[in-house]
């Protein structure tokens, strides 16, 4: 499907008074789309092509440019819509959701930890030893992300956690300004090896957004 | 000090780490519209075919680096 002709929407968030940026992907300008005290941005999106990497990073430094002084709720990239009234109308039926969950989430972002183990015993000798070295595995992580929870003590407002291959991915929901202070506390910890813990954020609280 | 087990991710794309978790954030994060169009061709969508070469898991991304390092530590000796 050729999305030329079409819009691609970038974020939403909670009126204010500041400038939006300049230009979006394919350095077409960015728009804002208001409903209410709701602000939407967008771009046209004229010319048929692949999108790439360089789209991807240039959609993320619009939106950024936004989350670091407010809460957004970002669109997946790419997502395109027909027109502004395709987006208005977007705006209109979800308001509701939009206006609670940025209200709600007005002074938080989201910090993510990567806890996993660096090396498995690729090779093991049986089913046993595997389970046994799996069981071992999650007892580590499980470890680390008490150890995580009680040296984040005061901060973290709400957690998710979710499996992944070799351990949890552990998104945290904290203050924006405690940003500094979170990071400074996961980075003082020692994560026994071979676990390791990847610290990334502050993000847009998307995985606390209501379903 | 920091533990060398707890690596803090940039955040600005300024290396292979912070660019590959800016990509998985705008690709994997955020909301999806109900009848947005979706870019695919041949049932794959197209987005992803054109950032695959670059998008593993940051996981991946660090052991591949981690491993490229010590080779180049070996060679020096």
């Amino acid at each position: 499907m050729n999305p030329a002709g079409k819009v691609l929407a970038y974020c939403v968030f909670e009126r204010a008074d500041h400038k939006t940026g300049s230009n979006g992907v394919d350095g077409q300008p960015i728009r804002r789309l208001d409903f209410q005290d709701l602000v939407a941005l967008y771009s046209d999106f004229p010319n048929p092509r692949n999108l790439d990497q360089e789209d991807a990073l240039r959609f993320h430094a619009v939106i950024k440019s936004v989350f670091d002084r407010q809460a957004i709720i970002p669109f997946r990239f790419p997502t395109f819509l027909d027109d502004e009234a395709a987006l208005l109308k977007e705006l209109r039926e979800n308001y509701a959701r939009y206006h609670a969950d940025l209200s709600r989430l007005r002074d938080f972002v989201q910090m993510e930890l990567r806890i996993s183990a660096e090396q498995q015993n690729e090779n093991p000798t049986s089913g046993k030893q595997y389970l046994e070295a799996k069981l071992q595995q999650t007892h580590s992580v499980q470890q680390v992300v008490r150890a995580v929870r009680e040296s984040a003590a005061g901060l973290i407002s709400d957690s998710k956690e979710r499996l992944t291959d070799r351990g949890i991915r552990l998104y945290a929901l904290i203050r924006r300004e405690d940003t500094a202070l979170f990071r400074a506390r996961i980075q003082s910890m020692h994560a026994p090896a071979p676990l390791r813990i990847l610290l990334s954020g502050p993000w847009p609280a998307t995985d606390f957004l209501h379903e | 000090m920091a533990s060398p087990n707890v690596i803090a991710i940039g955040g600005d794309g300024s290396d292979e780490l912070s660019l590959l978790d800016i990509l998985d954030h705008v690709l994997n994060s955020g909301v999806v519209i109900q009848g947005s169009i979706v870019i695919s061709l041949g049932g794959v969508d197209l987005v992803y075919v054109g950032l695959n070469v670059v998008l593993t898991s940051v996981e991946t991304a660090l052991r591949t680096i981690e491993a490229d390092q010590q080779r180049s530590l070996e060679r020096g000796k």
